[in-house]
C-alpha cells in the first residue's frame, strides 16, 4: 500500500512540477531550431520549466534518451522516414506521442503562366510530365500523381524550382509554403487542402487516382520517458498555447492547417509516418 | 548600404590581412586559410562567408607578387610569371617599381572585373537562369572534374586520387539518388556514427593539409638570414604612378584576358596570369621591346590579369552555386552547411552581389594599402623558422577538429576519423592532393546530376 501510495504521489509531483528536458537533433539555424524555441516558449507560457538540451544528430538524441529523464522534442513524420534510413529511429514509442502541432499540405506548381488546363491535357495525353522535388517527397509519391509521371529529385526544394525552371521538369511537387506561393516565376494550379486556396484546384477534384491527395507533412512533439501523467499534461498545455496569439499567426500565415482542425490520434500519426517511407 | 556593419568591417581587415599573410607562405593558401577561420565561417550570414573568401583570395593575390618579385618563391600558383620578370627586375635594382606596378596593376584588374561584371549583369541574367539546367550542370562539374584530373602529368594517380575521395564521400546516408553506400561492406550496424558519413573538417585537414605541411617541412628553412630590402630603393610616389601609367593598356589587355580566363575550371588565376604573360611577352618580342632580364609590362599585365580573374573566378558559385576549384568547392561546402542555398536568386535578387561588389572595391584598395608597404616586413616573417609556422598551423587545426567536432556532438568520432585519415595524408605527401578533395567535396552533387541526367534523358 505504502509502495503505491508513493508511486501515486511521486507521479502527481512530477506532472505538477512541470518541469521537462527538451532536445533537438537539428542544428542552430535551421526551420526544426526555430519551431522549437517556439514550442519551448509556448511550454514556458504555460508554466514549464524547460531545460534545452541540443544534441546536434538524431543518434545523439536517442543516446541521451537513454538516461531514463523525461524529455520532448520537435519533429516530422517525414523526417522520420529520412533519419530511419541513416539508421535512427525516432518513430515516438507507445505513450510517448504527445501532439500534431500544425500539417502543411503540398502543391504542384509549374514556371510562370503554367495553367491547370494545360496540365489536365498533359496527363489525359499520356506523354511522360517529368515533375522536380526535393528528396524529402519520396519517389513513390511524386510519381503517384499519375501513371505518366517521372520524379526528377534535388536534394532541396529550391534547387528543385530552379532546376524546373531552367526546363529539367515540367512541374514541381512542393509544400505549401508561404515562399512558394509568392514566388512571381512560378504558377502553382493544385493543391492538397480542402479550402480554396489562391484559386488553386483541390488535388482530390482534378486527381482523383492520386493515392497521396491528402498527404500531409505533420509536425509533432513527441518524447521519451513520459509517463502517462506527464504525456497527459504537456499535450492539455500544449493545445493551450497552440490557441495562443504568436502561434495562430504563424500557422494561419505560413498556410498551414492548425493541430485544432486535425484532431489527429497516435494512431492516424503512425499511419501517416508509415505513407513516408519510400 | 545595410552591410556597412562592424562587424563586416572587422571581417574585411581580418580576413584581408589573413589573404596577405598566407598570400606570403608558400605552402599556405586560402583554403588553408578558410579551415584555420572555419568555426568563425560557421557564425557568418551568407554575405560575410563570400566577403571572408573574396577578401582571403584577392589579398592573396596581392602579397603572392611580393615574395615573387623579392624572393624568387611563388606564393601563389598564379605568381609565376611575377617570378621570372618581378625577380628579374628584383635583381636589376627595380624593385620597388616592380613590387608597386604589381600593386597598381592587381587593383586596376580588380576595378576592370567589376565595371565588366556590372555592364554584362544586367543582360545575363535570363541567361543564367538556363544555366540551372541540369544537361549544363552535368557539364559544367563534368569538366571541373576533367581539368582537375588531367591538369599535370599524373593522370592515372589522379584519377585513383578522384575516385578514392569519391569513394570516402559515398559512407554514409546519401540524400540525392543514387544511394550507394556499400552496406554489404561498411559496418553501420557496429559503428552507427557512420551512416553521418565522414565529417568534412578532420578529412580535410588530413587529407590536404597534412600532406603539404609534410611536403613543405624540409622546404624555405634557407631563407632565414636573406634580406630582401637590399634591393628596394625608396622612390617618391610620382615615380610609381609614372612608371605605371607608361604600362596602362598591357593592365588593361591583362585585366580583360583575366576577366574571362577566371571563369575557366580550376585555373582560374593561374590561366589568367599565364595566358596575359605569354601575350604580353609576345608584344614585347614582335615591339622588340621585352626585356629577357625582367620586363615590366610582362609583369604588370599577369598581375593586373589575376586579379581581375580573382572576382570573375567567384561568379560560377555566386550565380550557379557551382565551384570552379577547389577553395570554391570547400567554401560552399561551408555555405551548406550553414543552411545557405548558393544561386542567382539567394545571391542577386537579394541584393547581395551588388553589396559584394561594393566591398570588393573596398577590399583591394585595403589590400593595395597594407601589401604594398609590407614589404619591408617580409624579412621578419621569413625570420621565423618556417617548420614553426607550419607546427602552429597543424596544432591549431588539430585543436579545431575537438572544436568542430564538440560543435556536432561528435569529438571522439571527427578525431578518430582523423588520426584513420592522417596516416594515409602522410603517405599523399608527394602527391597533390587536391583531386582528391573535389572528389570528396563535388561527389554528392555529380553523382546526383548524373542521376537526374539519366532520368531526364530516359525520359
Amino acid at each position: 500500500m505504502l509502495a503505491i501510495a508513493t508511486i501515486i504521489f511521486s507521479s502527481s509531483a512530477l506532472a505538477l512540477e512541470k518541469s521537462i528536458d527538451v532536445l533537438i537533433h537539428s542544428k542552430q539555424g535551421g526551420n526544426g531550431w526555430e519551431r522549437t524555441e517556439a514550442v519551448i516558449a509556448g511550454l514556458e507560457s504555460q508554466g514549464w520549466k524547460v531545460n534545452f538540451l541540443p544534441q546536434g544528430n538524431c543518434s545523439n538524441l536517442l543516446s541521451t534518451a537513454k538516461n531514463g529523464k523525461p524529455a520532448v522534442f520537435f519533429n516530422s513524420d517525414a523526417s522520420i522516414s529520412e533519419q530511419e534510413q541513416k539508421g535512427c529511429n525516432m518513430r515516438p514509442a507507445p505513450g510517448n506521442f504527445v501532439s500534431v502541432l500544425f500539417s502543411r499540405r503540398n502543391a504542384i506548381c509549374g514556371p510562370k503562366g503554367a495553367t491547370l488546363e494545360q496540365f489536365l491535357a498533359r496527363l489525359k495525353s499520356g506523354e511522360t510530365i517529368k515533375v522536380s522535388s526535393s528528396t524529402f517527397y519520396p519517389s513513390k509519391v511524386v510519381s503517384a500523381i499519375g501513371p505518366n509521371f517521372v520524379h526528377v529529385p534535388y536534394q532541396k526544394s529550391s534547387k528543385a524550382t530552379a532546376g524546373m525552371l531552367a526546363g529539367d521538369a515540367d512541374y514541381m511537387f512542393t509544400g505549401m509554403t508561404k515562399k512558394v506561393l509568392k514566388n512571381a516565376e512560378l504558377s502553382c494550379i493544385a493543391q492538397g487542402s480542402q479550402e480554396d486556396i489562391k484559386g488553386m484546384a483541390k488535388f482530390t477534384e482534378v486527381l482523383p487516382n492520386f493515392p497521396y491527395a491528402n498527404l500531409n507533412v505533420n509536425y509533432f512533439l513527441s518524447g521519451v520517458n513520459l509517463t502517462p501523467e506527464l504525456r497527459d499534461a504537456l499535450a492539455a498545455d500544449t493545445a493551450k498555447f497552440l490557441q495562443s496569439e504568436p502561434w495562430v499567426d504563424y500557422v494561419t500565415k505560413s498556410y498551414m492547417i492548425p493541430a485544432s482542425s486535425l484532431n489527429m490520434t497516435e494512431a492516424d500519426f503512425m499511419k501517416s509516418v508509415g505513407d513516408w517511407k519510400p | 548600404m545595410e552591410t556597412l556593419t562592424l562587424a563586416n568591417l572587422l571581417i574585411l581587415f581580418g580576413a584581408t590581412l589573413a589573404g596577405i599573410v598566407v598570400g606570403l607562405i608558400p605552402g599556405l593558401g586560402i583554403l588553408i586559410a578558410c579551415l584555420i577561420a572555419y568555426p568563425l565561417l560557421l557564425t557568418f550570414d551568407m554575405f560575410q562567408c563570400l566577403l571572408f573568401y573574396l577578401a582571403v583570395y584577392s589579398a592573396s593575390q596581392f602579397s603572392g607578387s611580393i615574395i615573387a618579385t623579392t624572393l624568387g618563391l611563388p606564393g601563389e600558383s598564379s605568381s609565376l610569371p611575377a617570378v621570372r620578370e618581378g625577380y628579374g627586375l628584383y635583381r636589376q635594382g627595380h624593385g620597388s617599381l616592380a613590387i608597386s606596378g604589381a600593386a597598381m596593376g592587381s587593383i586596376f584588374g580588380a576595378f576592370v572585373a567589376v565595371g565588366l561584371t556590372l555592364l554584362f549583369m544586367p543582360m545575363a541574367l535570363d541567361l543564367i537562369k538556363q544555366f540551372y539546367s541540369n544537361n549544363i550542370q552535368v557539364l559544367i562539374l563534368g569538366t571541373v572534374s576533367i581539368v582537375i584530373v588531367f591538369i599535370n602529368k599524373q593522370v592515372i594517380t589522379n584519377i585513383f586520387l578522384l575516385l578514392f575521395g569519391m569513394g570516402l564521400a559515398t559512407i554514409g546516408f546519401q540524400a540525392v539518388p543514387p544511394r550507394i553506400n556499400y552496406k554489404e561492406w561498411i559496418p553501420y550496424d557496429t559503428f552507427p556514427g557512420l551512416l553521418g558519413g565522414l565529417p568534412t573538417f578532420p578529412v580535410l585537414v588530413a587529407l590536404f593539409v597534412v600532406p603539404i605541411l609534410a611536403r613543405n617541412w624540409n622546404a624555405q628553412q634557407h631563407l632565414t638570414d636573406y634580406n630582401v630590402n637590399k634591393n628596394l630603393k625608396p622612390l617618391p610616389l610620382y615615380d610609381h604612378m609614372k612608371n605605371y601609367a607608361q604600362y596602362i593598356y598591357s593592365g588593361l589587355r591583362g585585366s580583360i584576358i583575366g576577366f574571362f580566363a577566371g571563369l575557366v575550371p580550376h585555373l582560374t588565376t593561374i590561366l589568367a596570369a599565364n595566358v596575359s604573360y605569354i601575350l604580353e611577352k609576345y608584344i614585347g618580342n614582335k615591339r622588340k621591346t621585352y626585356n629577357k632580364h625582367g620586363d615590366m609590362p610582362s609583369l604588370i599585365s599577369s598581375e593586373t590579369a589575376n586579379n581581375s580573374a580573382a572576382f570573375t573566378s567567384l561568379l560560377p558559385l555566386i550565380l550557379l552555386g557551382i565551384p570552379i576549384s577547389t577553395s570554391e568547392a570547400v567554401l560552399l561546402f561551408i555555405l551548406e552547411t550553414n543552411s545557405f542555398m548558393v544561386s542567382y536568386q539567394s545571391v542577386v535578387l537579394t541584393g547581395i552581389f551588388d553589396n559584394l561588389v561594393v566591398w570588393f572595391v573596398a577590399i583591394n584598395v585595403l589590400a593595395f594599402t597594407l601589401a604594398w608597404p609590407m614589404v619591408k616586413y617580409v624579412n621578419y616573417l621569413y625570420q621565423m623558422p618556417m617548420r614553426l609556422t607550419f607546427t602552429i598551423t597543424f596544432v591549431i587545426l588539430i585543436l579545431l577538429i575537438g572544436y568542430v567536432g564538440s560543435e556536432a556532438y561528435q569529438l571522439g568520432y571527427y578525431y578518430a576519423v582523423f588520426l584513420l585519415l592522417a596516416p594515409i595524408g602522410y603517405l599523399l605527401r608527394n602527391t597533390e592532393t587536391i583531386v582528391l578533395i573535389v572528389g570528396f567535396i563535388l561527389q554528392d552533387k555529380i553523382f546526383a546530376a548524373v542521376h537526374r541526367a539519366i532520368i531526364i534523358w530516359s525520359s
